[in-house]
C-alpha cells in the first residue's frame, strides 16, 4: 500500500510540475484565415500564411541580406534588431545584435518586443517555434535559385515594411543592371572562370552546376569550369586540368594573397598570368539588393572591355 | 620473399595511383612524366598534366606512404609495447592532442608559417607532443604500462570534452574542424612530405633496429631485465620515436583510424609475432593500405574527395569481423 | 669456481611503501650448490630472488656477485652471469618455442647482430637437456604447463649462467615433472658446476634435491643450512605451526619429512 502511494504522489507531482512549466506559456495560434482583422499577410518560405497586424514598426532581421534589403527600401529605422554578420550598410552596425544566423540569442529578440523577425534559410525551426511560442510573429524567407525568386523575397519584405513602392523602385534598379548586363557581354566569348568558395586544408569548394551563383556566372557570361558538378565540392587535379581562364576568390580573409602561395593553385596559368580576381563575394552570397551589383561586379571581371 | 612480395605491391600500388584521378591522363603520358620532369618540347604532354602530376598527385602519394608508414610501424609498436592487440598509435593522446591543437589554431586564427607549413599542422603537431608529454608525466614517467594506458584514456576524455565546448561556442568553425579530424591528404604537398619523411624514415628504422627488445619485453618485464634489456629505457625510446612518428603523420593527413590498428595484425598473420620482421612488415603493410584507401577516397565519386580517415574505417569494420572469425575459428 | 662465494648479502635489509620486507638477511651461496629458499607466504622470498637479479633496487654493497657489487654490473653484465626462471609465465604472443629459447642469447648479441649458428647450437643444446627440443617448432601458446615451464628453463640455459634463480619452478606441476625438473637442476648443478638457487614450497623436494637450505619467516632468515640442520621438528612447529616427524627417505637415502593434517 505504502508503494503505490508513494508511486501516485511521484506521478502528481510531476504531472502538476509539468501542467505548471506548460501552463505559463500561452500559445498562440497562427492562422490567417480565423482572423479577419486587417493586416499584412505573407506566405514564408514554410508554407505558413502569416499576418503581422499594421504598422510594422520595430523589425528584427536575422539574415545580412534582410538587413541589407531593409535598408534599401528606406526603411532602415525600424530595425531594432540585427545578426552579428549584418555589417551593410554601415549604420547596420550600430543596431543592437541579436547573435547569430544559426542560433539567434531568443531573450535577445523577446527583449527588443519586435512587431516582426524576418528570417533567411538558416534560421532553425526550433527558433520559428520559440519566438512563435512567445507570440512573436516570424516570416522565413528561404534563399532562392533565381533572380525571379530574389525580386519576390524582396517584394515580400517591402510588403512587410509597408515600402512597396521602394520595393518596386529597388526591384526595377535591379532589373536595369541586370539586363545591362547581359546586353554588354552578349556573344563575346566566354572564357572559362573557377570560382573560389574554399581551398587548402579543409578540401577544395566551388559553385557546381546546380547552384545559383553558377547562373550568375554564365548571365555575367563566363564559363564556370565546375559546371559539370552538382554542389559544392571539387578537386584540385581538376581545377589544373581545366585550365581556366580566370579565377575569381572573396576579397576578404587575404584568400588572393593565400592563393597566390597555395600548392597547385599557385601554378594555374590564370594565376601566373595575373587573372586572379578579387570580389566582394557577399554581393553575391547575400540575396538582397547588391545582388544584381554583385553580377555586374563578375561581369566586369570576365568582361573588362565591355564596361 | 614475402617482404619483396610486399614491396613490388607497393612500388605497383604507387605507379598505379599515379595514373588514377579526377583528372584523366593516360598510362602512357604518366610514365612519361615522371621520367622527365623537366619538358621537353614537342613531347605531346600538356603542361597542366605535368602540373597535375609533379605538384599534385606525386607529394600526395608519397605523403601517404609516408604517413601509411609511421602509422604501421607505431600501431605495431603500441601494440606490442602495451601487450594489447586492441592498442593503437593514438591511444596516448596523440590524435586528441592534435585536435585540440588545430581547433585552438583555428579559433584564434594562428597564421604562422614554418619551412612552408601552415598553421594548421604546426598547431596539430603541437598539440600532439604537448598531450603525450603530459600523459607520460602525469602516470608517472612510465614506469608502468597501465598508468600510461588510464591517463591516455582521461587525457583523450579531458581534450574531447574541451574542443566540443569550444566548437560549441565557435560554430563557424565546426565543420572545418570535424573535416580535418576526419583526415585528408587533399592537401598535401611536397613541403610536407619533405619534412615528415625525415621524422618517420629514420624514426621507423631506428625502431626496427630495436624491435628484438620488443620480443623480450612482450613476455614479461622482469623476463627481458633478466636477459640484459633496460626495459625502462627501452620503453622511453619506442614510446618517444612512435609517438614523434604519429604526431607528424597526424599532423599532415589529420586522424586517420584503423590503419595502425588492423595493418600490425594482418602482418602477424604472415610474419608471427617478431617485432624483427612485424615491424617492417607493418611499415610497408601501412604504405599499401593507406595509398589504396587514399586513391579510392580521391576517385571513387570524383572531383569529389571522401576524407580518406572514411574510406579506411569502410576497410576496417569488415577486416575486424573477419579476425573475430577466426579467432573463433581457428583452422 | 668451486668453493666460489658466488652470491653473498650480508646485513641485507628491504622496504617497500615503509613495510619492512626483508630484515637483515645475510646469505653466502657458493659456486656449484642447489640452494632452496623455503617460508611460509609472504615471508619475502620472491623479493629476495628480484633483488639477487637486479629487478628490484637494493643498497649499495648489500649484495655481492662473484665478489663485486651488484649495482655495478650493467644490465647485460648480469645477464650473462645469472638467469631468472620466474614463476607462472604466461604468454598470450604465438612465438615458437625455439624463438622463445632463442631469446636467452639476447645478451650476448651486440644491437645489430642476428643470432649465429653457434647460438642455435646452444638454444638445441639447452632444449635437448630439458627434453623440449621436439617442440622446438611448436607454439608456446600451445603447450601444457611442464612443457613451458621446461622451455622456460631451456632459455634460462641458453644464457650460459653461472647462477640460475627459480621462483617455484614447479608449483603447477604434477609430480612426475615436478621430479623431471629438480632432476635436470641437480644433473647441471653437479655436472657443469651451476649455481642454482630456487623458491620452493614442497618441503620434501627441497630435502631431497637442496645442498643447502634457507628458510625464511616474516623477511627473517629463521635457519640457514644442510638440510637436515634447517628442517627440523620445533622449527617447524614454529614458523608454519606443523607438527613433523623426520625420517629417511628409503628409495633415495635422503631426510624426509612427514606432517600430521590436524
Amino acid at each position: 500500500m505504502r508503494k503505490i502511494s508513494i508511486v501516485l504522489i511521484l506521478l502528481f507531482s510531476i504531472s502538476s510540475f509539468y501542467a505548471f512549466a506548460e501552463g505559463g506559456r500561452e500559445v498562440q495560434p497562427i492562422s490567417a484565415v480565423a482572423k479577419v482583422e486587417a493586416g499584412i499577410t505573407v506566405i514564408d518560405s514554410y508554407n505558413r500564411s502569416v499576418t503581422i497586424p499594421e504598422p510594422v514598426l520595430r523589425v528584427v532581421s536575422a539574415a545580412p541580406s534582410v538587413t541589407e534589403t531593409i535598408f534599401a527600401l528606406g526603411k532602415g529605422d525600424t530595425l531594432v534588431g540585427r545578426t552579428d554578420y549584418c555589417d551593410y550598410p554601415e549604420e547596420a552596425k550600430s543596431i543592437k545584435s541579436i547573435g547569430s544566423l544559426q542560433e539567434p540569442d531568443i531573450e535577445a529578440i523577446a527583449e527588443l518586443a519586435p512587431d516582426i523577425v524576418i528570417a533567411s534559410t538558416h534560421f532553425k525551426k526550433e527558433s520559428v517555434d520559440k519566438l512563435t511560442a512567445l507570440s512573436i510573429p516570424v516570416v522565413v524567407l528561404a534563399d532562392q535559385d533565381s533572380f525571379e525568386g530574389v525580386y519576390t523575397t524582396i517584394n515580400k519584405i517591402a510588403r512587410l515594411t509597408g515600402s512597396e513602392d521602394s520595393g518596386v523602385a529597388l526591384i526595377s534598379s535591379m532589373k536595369q543592371t541586370v539586363d545591362s548586363v547581359i546586353l554588354a557581354v552578349r556573344g563575346k566569348k566566354t572564357p572559362s572562370i573557377y570560382y573560389v568558395i574554399g581551398f587548402g586544408e579543409y578540401g577544395d569548394f566551388t559553385a557546381g552546376g546546380d547552384t545559383f551563383i553558377n547562373q550568375i556566372i554564365e548571365m555575367a557570361g563566363g564559363n564556370n569550369i565546375a559546371k559539370g558538378i552538382k554542389g559544392w565540392s571539387f578537386s584540385l587535379e581538376k581545377i589544373v586540368d581545366s585550365d581556366p581562364d580566370i579565377l575569381v576568390c572573396s576579397k576578404y580573409w587575404n584568400a588572393k594573397k593565400s592563393i597566390l602561395a597555395a600548392n597547385g593553385y599557385k601554378d594555374l596559368r590564370a594565376v601566373k598570368s595575373g587573372n586572379l580576381f578579387e570580389i566582394d563575394n557577399n554581393m553575391l552570397d547575400r540575396q538582397g539588393p547588391r545582388l544584381a551589383d554583385g553580377l555586374k561586379a563578375l561581369a566586369e571581371i570576365i568582361h573588362p572591355d565591355a564596361f | 620473399m614475402v617482404f619483396l612480395i610486399l614491396v613490388l605491391i607497393l612500388l605497383s600500388a604507387i605507379v598505379i595511383a599515379g595514373s588514377l584521378g579526377s583528372a584523366r591522363i593516360s598510362f602512357p603520358d604518366v610514365v612519361k612524366i615522371i621520367a622527365s620532369p623537366t619538358p621537353s618540347i614537342d613531347d605531346g604532354i600538356k603542361d597542366t598534366s605535368r602540373i597535375i602530376i609533379w605538384k599534385i598527385r606525386l607529394p600526395r602519394i608519397i605523403l601517404t606512404v609516408l604517413v601509411g608508414m609511421g602509422l604501421g610501424v607505431s600501431g605495431a609498436v603500441f601494440q606490442g609495447i602495451f601487450r594489447n592487440p586492441m592498442a593503437n598509435p593514438y591511444i596516448l593522446g596523440v590524435s586528441s592532442g592534435a585536435a585540440f591543437g588545430v581547433t585552438l589554431g583555428m579559433i584564434m586564427g594562428l597564421q604562422i608559417t614554418f619551412l612552408g607549413i601552415g598553421a594548421i599542422p604546426i598547431s596539430a603537431f603541437a598539440g600532439a607532443i604537448s598531450a603525450s608529454v603530459v600523459v607520460y608525466l602525469i602516470s608517472g614517467g612510465g614506469r608502468d604500462i597501465l598508468p600510461l594506458l588510464l591517463s591516455g584514456i582521461a587525457m583523450g576524455f579531458l581534450l574531447s570534452a574541451m574542443i566540443s565546448l569550444l566548437m560549441y561556442f565557435n560554430r563557424s568553425q565546426l565543420e572545418n574542424i570535424v573535416y580535418w579530424t576526419m583526415g585528408s591528404f587533399n592537401a598535401a604537398n611536397w613541403q610536407k612530405a619533405a619534412i615528415t619523411a625525415p621524422v618517420i624514415l629514420p624514426g621507423s628504422i631506428f625502431i626496427i633496429i630495436f624491435a628484438r627488445d620488443l620480443n623480450l619485453m612482450v613476455l614479461g618485464e622482469d623476463s627481458a631485465k633478466s636477459m640484459g634489456v633496460s626495459v625502462k629505457k627501452s620503453r622511453l625510446i619506442f614510446l618517444l620515436v612512435s609517438t614523434i612518428i604519429t604526431a607528424s603523420a597526424v599532423a599532415v593527413s589529420g586522424v586517420i583510424g584503423f590503419v595502425g590498428l588492423i595493418v600490425p595484425h594482418a602482418m602477424r598473420i604472415i610474419t608471427g609475432p617478431d617485432h624483427r620482421t612485424l615491424i617492417p612488415y607493418s611499415m610497408l603493410g601501412g604504405a599499401i593500405l593507406l595509398l589504396i584507401a587514399d586513391t579510392i577516397a580521391r576517385t571513387i565519386i570524383a572531383p569529389t574527395e571522401i576524407p580518406v580517415g572514411i574510406v579506411t574505417s569502410l576497410l576496417g569494420a569488415p577486416f575486424f569481423l573477419f579476425l573475430l572469425n577466426r579467432m573463433r575459428n581457428p583452422k | 669456481m668451486i668453493d666460489e662465494l658466488v652470491i653473498e648479502t650480508k646485513n641485507l635489509n628491504w622496504a617497500y611503501n615503509g613495510i619492512k620486507v626483508l630484515d637483515n638477511v645475510s646469505m653466502d651461496i657458493r659456486f656449484g650448490t642447489f640452494t632452496g629458499i623455503l617460508g611460509p607466504n609472504g615471508a619475502g622470498k620472491t623479493t629476495l630472488i628480484k633483488l639477487f637479479l637486479n629487478l628490484l633496487q637494493v643498497e649499495k654493497n648489500s649484495i655481492l656477485i662473484r665478489g663485486k657489487d651488484i649495482k655495478v654490473y650493467s644490465r647485460k653484465e648480469l645477464a650473462k652471469i645469472e638467469a631468472y626462471v620466474p614463476q607462472n609465465v604466461k604468454i598470450d604472443f604465438n612465438f615458437t618455442v625455439e624463438q622463445v629459447v632463442l631469446m636467452g642469447r639476447t645478451p650476448f648479441l651486440g644491437r645489430f647482430d642476428r643470432e649465429s649458428g653457434k647460438d642455435i647450437q646452444i638454444a638445441e643444446r639447452a632444449m635437448k637437456e630439458t627434453s623440449v627440443l621436439g617442440l622446438k617448432s611448436k607454439l608456446i601458446t600451445q603447450l601444457s604447463g611442464g612443457e613451458l615451464q621446461r622451455v622456460i628453463i631451456a632459455r634460462a640455459l641458453t644464457q650460459e649462467p653461472i647462477i640460475m634463480v627459480l621462483d617455484e619452478p614447479t608449483s603447477h606441476l604434477d609430480i612426475h615433472h615436478q621430479i623431471n625438473i629438480l632432476s635436470i637442476l641437480r644433473t647441471l648443478a653437479e655436472r657443469e658446476g651451476l649455481t642454482i638457487i630456487a623458491v620452493l614450497h614442497d618441503v620434501n623436494l627441497a630435502l631431497e634435491y637442496c645442498d643447502n637450505l634457507f628458510l625464511l619467516d616474516q623477511g627473517k632468515i629463521v635457519n640457514s643450512g644442510s638440510p637436515e640442520k634447517v628442517i627440523t621438528p620445533e622449527i617447524m612447529k614454529d614458523v608454519y605451526n606443523l607438527n613433523v616427524k623426520i625420517t629417511k627417505n628409503p628409495f633415495t637415502g635422503n631426510i624426509h619429512m612427514i606432517h600430521d593434517y590436524a
